[in-house]
C-alpha cells in the first residue's frame, strides 16, 4: 500500500486548539472511511447533513467529521482535554488515522 | 568594535539566533532589530511587549523583595528561547534563539553580544509624553477589540472622537476620567504605564 | 416548536421571535450597552429585557406543551434554555424567592474563553440568564411579569467555577411588558421581494435552515459549537429591547448617540466576520454547498442566504457589481419588528445591524483570498475592519421610517 502524506493543521475556530484538519491526499471511499474508523473504536453518529457529512465519535470523546465530496477530514477534540495537551493529542489521533488508512484500497 | 557595526554583522556566526531586538525605554519603542529571513516577526510589536515584560518582571521581583538591577528574563516556549536583558536602564535587549540551542551556549552568546552592543547604544533623551497619550497607547496595545476602543471611550467618557485622537490636550480632570474608563475596559485596578 | 415564516423568513420558537447569533456578537452587544449606560444601569436594562422576553417565550412554551405543575414548567425552562445553546441552568424556588445555578452559561463561559486570558472581568456577564431565571419562576407560579428580580452574584467570567443567581421579590414592580408577538413581527413587514441570484439564495438558505433545525445545545453542557463559534438561538426581543431602549436613553446627547449607533453597526461587522465567515470556511458548508471559489457573485449570494437562514429577514440582492456596489433590500428586518411597535415614525432609518452586515459583506468578498486557507483571527479582523475599510454604507430607506423596504447601499469609500 502507498504511504499517505499526512498534514495536520489547526482549524480556524475560537475553540483553543480543539479543531484540527487532517489532510490525506488520496480520495477516501465513503464506506471505507466508516469501516476503518470503526476498527479504531469510533461509532457512527447521524450528522444532520448525512450523507453529505459523515460523523464518527470516539469513546474518548473526540470526533471526526468527513466530507466525502471534498475529502475534508476534521478532528474535534474532547473539550475536557486540558489545553496544553491538545496539540499532542491531535497528533496522536491523526497518526492513528493515517496508520489505519494505509490498509484502504483507494480509487485511481 | 566599531560603533557602526550593524546588527547583521554582530549576529553573523552566532549559532541558533533567530532575532535580536533593541527596545528603547521607558516607551518600549523599537530602536533597531534583526530577524532571521525565515521569520515574519514585526519588530515594533515585539519591542513593545519585550519592554512591558521587563517592566512587569521588575515589579514582580520587587514584590518578592528580590529585585536586582542586574536581572535577566529567560522564556522557554515550544519553538524558541527568549532572553531579555535590561541595560543601562534605558534599553532592553531581546535575544530569540531556536529551542534546540543549548542554554549554556545561549548564555555565553548573550554575554558576548551584549558586550559588543552596549558601546553602540546612543544616549536617549526621553521626550516627555503626556499622560493622555500614554493611556491611549496602552489601550491600543492591550484592550481587546481595539477596533472599537475610540467609540467605547466616547460612550464611557463623553469625550469627542477628535479629543481622543489628540490626547495631549486633556486637562487633569479629563485624564482622570480617561483613566477610569481605561481601567474599566481592561478590568484592572491600576494602569501600569 | 420552531417554525419559519415563508413571507418574512423570520424564525419563531413557540410563536416567539428568535434569531441565531454567535458569542462574538452577543458579547459585543452586551458590552456596548454597558459602555453606553454604565455597568449598573446597563445590567439593570439587560436583566429587565431578558426577563420580559423570556416570560413571553416561556408562557408560549407552557401553553404549547401543556406543562401544568411548577416542576414541569421549571424543567421546560431549563430544557429550552440549554436547547437554545445558553448553557445549563437549574432553577429552584417559590413564589417569593429562589435561586439558579448555572454552568457553561453562554455569556460568562464564552467571555472567559475569548477574553479571560487577557483581561479580568469586574462584573458578572450573564444578564440574559439572570433575567431568564426570574421569568422561569414567574411563569412556573403564574405570577405577573416583573414580579421577581434576579441578580447574578458569581460568574465563571470572574474565575469561579459556576454561576450563582439569586431571585427575590421585585421591590419596584416593573409593568413594562414590551414584547413583539408573531403577529406584530409579521405585520411590520411589506410584500416580499426578490433579487439577483434569487435561486441560489433561496436554495442555500433552505439547506441551511434545514441544518439548523437539528442544531441544539449538547446534552452535557447546553452549548452549541458550530462553524468555529458558539451559536445561540436567541430572543430577537432581547437584542432589540436593549439596543433601542439604550438608543432612546441616549437620544439627548448627539455625540453619544452617534457612537452608540456606530458600535451597533459594528456589531454587524463582528457577526458577519465571525459567524458568516465561519460558516463559509466550515466543513458543514463544504458538505452542504461546496468550497467557496472566491467568485464574488457566488459569495454575495451565499452571504445573503446565511442572513435569511439565521432569521434576520428576507434579505435580497437588489444590485451587485463586484468591486463597485452592493444594494441590499429587504421587506423584513428583525430590528424593524420592534421599532414598528415601540418607536414608530423614526426621523432616520436605524436598522444598524443590517447596515453593518452589508458593509462587512463587501469587505469579506473583496479583501479576502478565498482560494487560500483563511484563519478568522482577531488580528485578521483588525486588519480588515480597523482603520480605512475601503467601503462605506448608507441606509437610504427603512421599514423603520415607513418606507416600503429597507435598503442599504454599499459603495467604495
Amino acid at each position: 500500500m502507498k504511504d499517505q502524506k499526512l498534514i495536520i493543521r489547526k482549524e480556524s475556530s475560537c475553540f483553543n486548539n480543539l479543531k484540527w484538519r487532517i489532510f490525506i491526499t488520496q480520495q477516501i471511499p465513503h464506506d471505507q472511511f466508516i469501516s476503518q474508523l470503526i476498527t479504531l473504536d469510533y461509532q457512527e453518529k447521524i450528522h444532520p447533513l448525512y450523507p453529505k457529512i459523515i460523523e464518527m465519535s470516539h469513546t474518548e470523546g473526540h470526533s471526526i467529521i468527513f466530507v466525502p465530496k471534498t475529502n475534508r477530514i476534521q478532528l474535534k477534540l474532547n473539550i475536557d482535554l486540558e489545553e496544553h495537551t491538545r496539540i499532542e493529542k491531535a497528533s496522536i489521533i491523526a497518526q492513528d488515522i493515517i496508520e489505519v488508512f494505509k490498509t484502504v484500497k483507494y480509487q485511481g | 568594535m566599531s560603533e557602526n557595526t550593524s546588527l547583521p554583522e554582530l549576529v553573523s556566526g552566532v549559532n541558533g539566533i533567530l532575532g535580536l531586538f533593541l527596545t528603547a525605554m521607558p516607551d518600549c519603542l523599537l530602536y533597531d532589530s534583526w530577524v532571521n529571513e525565515d521569520k515574519s516577526w514585526s519588530g515594533e510589536e515585539v519591542a513593545i511587549y519585550f519592554g512591558d515584560l521587563i517592566r512587569s518582571n521588575r515589579e514582580g521581583l520587587k514584590a518578592l523583595q528580590a529585585y536586582s538591577a542586574d536581572m535577566q528574563v529567560t522564556i522557554e516556549s515550544t519553538d524558541v528561547i527568549v532572553v531579555l536583558k535590561e541595560v543601562r536602564g534605558d534599553f532592553v535587549v531581546g535575544f530569540v534563539f531556536d529551542k534546540s540551542t543549548p542554554l549554556g551556549m545561549i548564555r555565553l552568546q548573550v554575554t558576548k553580544l551584549l558586550a559588543r552592543i552596549l558601546p553602540t547604544l546612543p544616549t536617549i533623551e526621553v521626550e516627555k509624553r503626556t499622560q493622555g497619550a500614554k493611556i491611549m497607547d496602552y489601550l491600543d496595545r492591550y484592550s481587546p477589540d481595539s477596533h472599537a476602543v475610540i467609540n467605547r471611550l466616547i460612550l464611557q467618557t463623553g469625550f469627542s472622537s477628535e479629543q481622543l485622537k489628540n490626547p495631549d490636550g486633556f486637562k487633569q480632570s479629563e485624564i482622570e476620567k480617561l483613566e477610569t474608563a481605561a481601567k474599566s475596559i481592561l478590568g484592572v485596578k491600576e494602569l501600569r504605564l | 416548536m420552531r417554525t419559519i415564516s415563508k413571507q418574512t423568513d423570520f424564525i419563531y420558537m413557540a410563536d416567539t421571535p428568535v434569531i441565531y447569533h454567535c458569542h462574538h456578537f452577543n458579547l459585543f452587544l452586551d458590552q456596548t450597552i454597558d459602555d453606553a449606560l454604565g455597568v449598573e444601569a446597563g445590567t439593570r436594562l439587560k436583566v429587565q429585557v431578558a426577563s420580559t422576553t423570556a416570560y413571553q417565550l416561556l408562557s408560549n412554551l407552557v401553553k404549547a406543551s401543556g406543562a401544568e405543575t411548577v416542576m414541569e414548567r421549571l424543567e421546560l425552562a431549563s430544557t429550552y434554555f440549554s436547547g437554545m445553546g445558553h448553557g445549563k441552568l437549574a432553577i429552584t424556588g417559590n413564589k417569593e424567592q429562589g435561586k439558579a445555578e448555572g454552568s457553561y452559561l453562554h455569556y460568562g463561559f464564552t467571555w472567559s474563553q475569548k477574553y479571560g486570558k487577557r483581561i479580568n472581568r469586574l462584573n458578572p456577564a450573564d444578564a440574559f440568564a439572570t433575567g431568564f431565571s426570574a421569568a422561569a419562576l414567574e411563569v412556573a407560579y403564574d405570577l405577573e411579569p416583573g414580579s421577581l428580580l434576579a441578580t447574578e452574584h458569581e460568574c465563571i467570567a470572574q474565575k469561579v467555577k459556576n454561576c450563582h443567581i439569586d431571585i427575590n421579590k421585585n421591590p419596584s414592580q416593573n409593568n413594562d411588558y414590551n414584547i413583539v408577538t408573531r403577529e406584530d413581527a409579521e405585520q411590520s413587514t411589506s410584500d416580499a421581494i426578490e433579487g439577483q441570484f434569487e435561486e441560489t439564495v433561496t436554495n442555500v438558505a433552505k439547506g441551511l435552515t434545514d441544518f439548523t433545525a437539528a442544531v441544539g445545545g449538547d446534552e452535557e453542557r447546553g452549548i452549541v459549537e458550530a462553524f468555529g463559534v458558539y451559536v445561540t438561538m436567541h430572543l430577537s426581543g432581547y437584542y432589540n429591547g436593549i439596543s433601542y431602549q439604550a438608543l432612546n436613553q441616549c437620544k439627548d446627547n448627539p455625540a453619544i448617540l452617534q457612537a452608540l449607533g456606530e458600535l451597533l453597526k459594528e456589531s454587524g461587522h463582528v457577526c458577519v466576520f465571525n459567524t458568516f465567515g465561519g460558516m463559509l470556511i466550515s466543513a458543514e458548508w463544504e458538505g452542504l454547498v461546496g468550497k467557496p471559489t472566491g467568485d464574488p457573485n457566488d459569495l454575495i449570494a451565499y452571504l445573503t442566504a446565511i442572513g435569511r437562514a439565521l432569521g434576520f429577514g428576507k434579505w435580497c440582492i437588489k444590485e451587485f457589481v463586484a468591486g463597485e456596489k452592493f444594494v441590499l433590500e429587504t421587506s423584513s428586518t428583525y430590528e424593524n419588528a420592534y421599532c414598528n411597535k415601540y418607536y414608530k415614525n423614526q426621523s432616520h432609518p436605524s436598522e444598524y445591524f443590517v447596515q453593518g452586515a452589508a458593509l462587512a459583506f463587501m469587505v469579506l468578498i473583496h479583501k479576502l483570498d478565498w482560494t487560500q486557507p483563511i484563519d478568522l483571527t482577531p488580528e485578521l479582523y483588525d486588519s480588515l475592519f480597523k482603520g480605512g475599510l475601503g467601503w462605506k454604507v448608507e441606509q437610504t430607506k427603512g421599514l423603520s421610517t415607513n418606507d416600503e423596504v429597507t435598503q442599504v447601499i454599499v459603495t467604495k469609500a
